[in-house]
């Protein structure tokens, strides 16, 4: 069994994003960090390690030199191997130009389940597991908030988070893709022992160049800060006309 | 500096694991103390327990370091009662063990320590036997193949949810120091009983217990080392104990600074936010230039620890001050938060009351100032 995890690098939350005019793309100010869904993905993947023999456990990273710190940490947290497909481009990359460098790579690598995060939590695309099932003709489920493999029938059971709670059932012949859902699993914290092993691991580098080049279906025309739509109301009287006030907006809004 | 990309990565782990898995609980835990067999499973499944130990005994084999990275963050932790007991199952407990016990007390007793499958308390402490640990009266009295135990101790951080005790009982009635055993004294034999658990002022989320023991029989392989030593050797682990204390704290002093000082810039006093009083200004500049010499001295006894070096003075220098510092900033920083900093419900008041035990817990500030006084020579 070989798993290989897709796991993105965003801007924390709690930095700061302008749009850069001059160059049609953002600045940030703050540090990054593993996509939050992707934490959940390797998190499944390492407990299906823990569960059953599985030769590795890839983590994949597309993107700048700077992806190299969260490839790391998806090591210290207990993937085998890293892999890093580097691109140089700063501005955006569509989903069909990452799923295609993906694709391109784990075509050869024959893995058997591919997991991913549901979305990324910058562009929220929910594009790249999806289109790299697609490309590999690998049967794939979105949305996943469990699964179990059956090893000697080569068959994975799936259940999708769908509208009100409900979950929809599937079973398919592996090799799988799912992209899981966040509250599947619980991520573990990097163990001190993983810490020190993944700082002297080597991270398999491929320059994007090197694989098949994809050719780009999608073009930016502008980046644009919303326009505000509503603003905020200062209540007015004494505490019982101002909780009054407030109920009465409450029903108003259908709120309560 | 001092720290390197793996120092990093490993505080960023402790600091996730104490953001998550800690801080969230702290107001719970601080009415009903913390679980510390569950807590420290989860610490040991991670290796935090071990940095230092030898990994034959599941330790990781670390440096001095690495053991001031997890020192210093657990001072993030929003009181110091579960800093304490963390540091008692690392530094306090199981130092002696590791380096004077035997092979059965290590892969029994430390790998378990070690592996968060049990809780460690240090026993010294008497009613009548404080920093003056010479006059403990427990006794230890080898009859076969098992020593009688009698007597009892008090102020036991991690008292009663320890699963071992590392004890310090006379052994002999002659004079001087050669007349005490250390004792690793597990808590489910027959004649150990936990008193009470003691109400604090600070440090509640740590549980702290009067323990007796009435003819309790303590396996005699349960002796660490030779049984004339065990003064020397609690004297030597005195010394992990005492430089764990440091870290955490400068970095609490840390964060108690810089709560005030988001207090400061919303709290507006006659038209202008706190922050822009000069007076509250440079005394807040006061504590952050004596918490560096605190942190200095924590590194600089780090460096001598590394190089193999007798770090008495300094680590007497480091706890006398620190125990003064962290009373000093708490105290202060209280004194600018105002009302609100004497209520209960803000974190500053918690620090308050936490910080007062630094200066009489592991040896008391004269205790300090008397070791001290003696390696200088007067």
């Amino acid at each position: 069994m070989r798993i290989l995890v897709c796991i993105k690098q965003v801007p924390d939350s709690e930095g700061f994003i302008t749009i850069n005019e001059s160059n049609g793309w953002i600045d940030f100010e703050g540090s990054y960090r593993m996509n939050r869904f992707d934490e959940f993905a390797l998190e499944e993947a390492l407990r299906i390690g823990e569960k059953m023999p599985v030769d590795s456990i890839d983590a994949l990273s597309v993107g700048l030199p700077r992806a190299e710190s969260t490839i790391r940490k998806a090591l210290e947290m207990g993937a085998s191997r890293g892999i890093h497909i580097i691109t140089e481009e700063s501005s955006d990359m569509s989903a069909f130009e990452t799923a295609s460098l993906i694709a391109s790579f784990a075509r050869e690598e024959r893995y058997d389940l591919i997991l991913a995060g549901v979305m990324a939590e910058d562009d929220m695309q929910s594009q790249v597991g999806p289109m790299i099932a697609e490309m590999l003709g690998y049967p794939s489920a979105s949305s996943v908030i469990y699964e179990e493999i059956d090893p000697e029938r080569r068959t994975l059971f799936a259940e999708r988070e769908i509208e009100a709670g409900k979950r929809e059932c599937l079973e398919m012949k592996l090799p799988v893709l799912l992209t899981i859902q966040s509250g599947i699993n619980r991520p573990r914290y990097p163990a001190l022992s993983n810490v020190l092993r993944a700082r002297n691991q080597e991270i398999t580098t491929i320059p994007s160049q090197s694989l098949q080049k994809p050719v780009k279906r999608e073009r930016m025309v502008a980046l644009r800060y919303p326009e505000a739509l509503s603003k905020g109301i200062v209540l007015e009287g004494n505490e019982g006309e101002k909780a009054g006030s407030l109920l009465q907006i409450l029903h108003e809004k259908s709120i309560i | 500096m001092y720290f390197n990309e793996t120092h990093i990565a490993f505080r960023d782990s402790i600091k996730r694991f104490i953001d998550k898995e800690i801080n969230p609980h702290m107001d719970e835990w601080e009415e009903t103390v913390a679980p510390l067999h569950d807590l420290f499973k989860k610490m040991g499944d991670l290796g935090f327990l071990g940095v230092r130990y030898d990994p034959k005994y599941g330790g990781q084999g670390l440096d001095y370091w690495f053991e001031t990275v997890l020192l210093e963050e657990i001072g993030h932790i929003h009181g110091m009662g579960v800093a304490t007991a963390i540091a008692v199952q690392t530094n306090m407990a199981t130092p002696a063990i590791a380096a004077f016990g035997s092979e059965y007390l290590k892969e029994t007793y430390l790998m378990g320590a070690i592996a968060g499958d049990m809780v460690a308390a240090i026993a010294v402490t008497e009613p009548d036997a404080g920093s003056d640990v010479f006059a403990i009266k427990t006794r230890a009295v080898k009859e076969g193949d098992h020593y009688v135990l009698n007597g009892s101790k008090t102020y036991i951080t991690n008292g009663t949810q320890a699963d071992f005790l590392t004890l310090l009982a006379r052994t002999s009635d002659d004079k001087g120091y050669h007349s005490f055993g250390l004792f690793v004294v597990p808590t489910d034999l027959r004649g150990f009983h936990v008193n009470k658990k003691l109400d604090k002022l600070g440090l509640r989320s740590s549980d702290t217990a009067e323990l007796f023991f009435d003819n309790v029989k303590v396996p005699a392989k349960n002796l660490i080392g030779d049984e004339r030593e065990g003064f020397i050797y609690q004297m030597q682990q005195f010394q992990h104990e005492r430089f764990a204390i440091l870290p955490g704290t400068h970095v609490a002093i840390r964060d108690m600074v810089d709560m005030t000082v988001d207090y400061l810039r919303q709290r507006v006093v006659f038209g202008k936010p706190l922050i822009t009083k000069q007076v509250l200004r440079h005394r807040l500049a006061d504590y952050l230039m004596k918490n560096e010499c605190l942190k200095q001295l924590t590194y600089h006894i780090v460096r001598m620890k590394m190089e193999g070096l007798d770090v008495t003075r300094e680590i007497s220098m480091g706890k006398l001050y620190a125990g003064q510092l962290i009373s000093e900033v708490a105290s202060g920083c209280l004194q600018m938060f105002g009302g609100i900093g004497f209520m209960t419900e803000t974190l500053i008041s918690r620090y308050f009351r936490d910080a007062r035990i630094m200066s009489i817990g592991a040896g008391a500030d004269e205790v300090m100032s008397e070791i001290i006084a003696r390696v200088e020579g007067f």
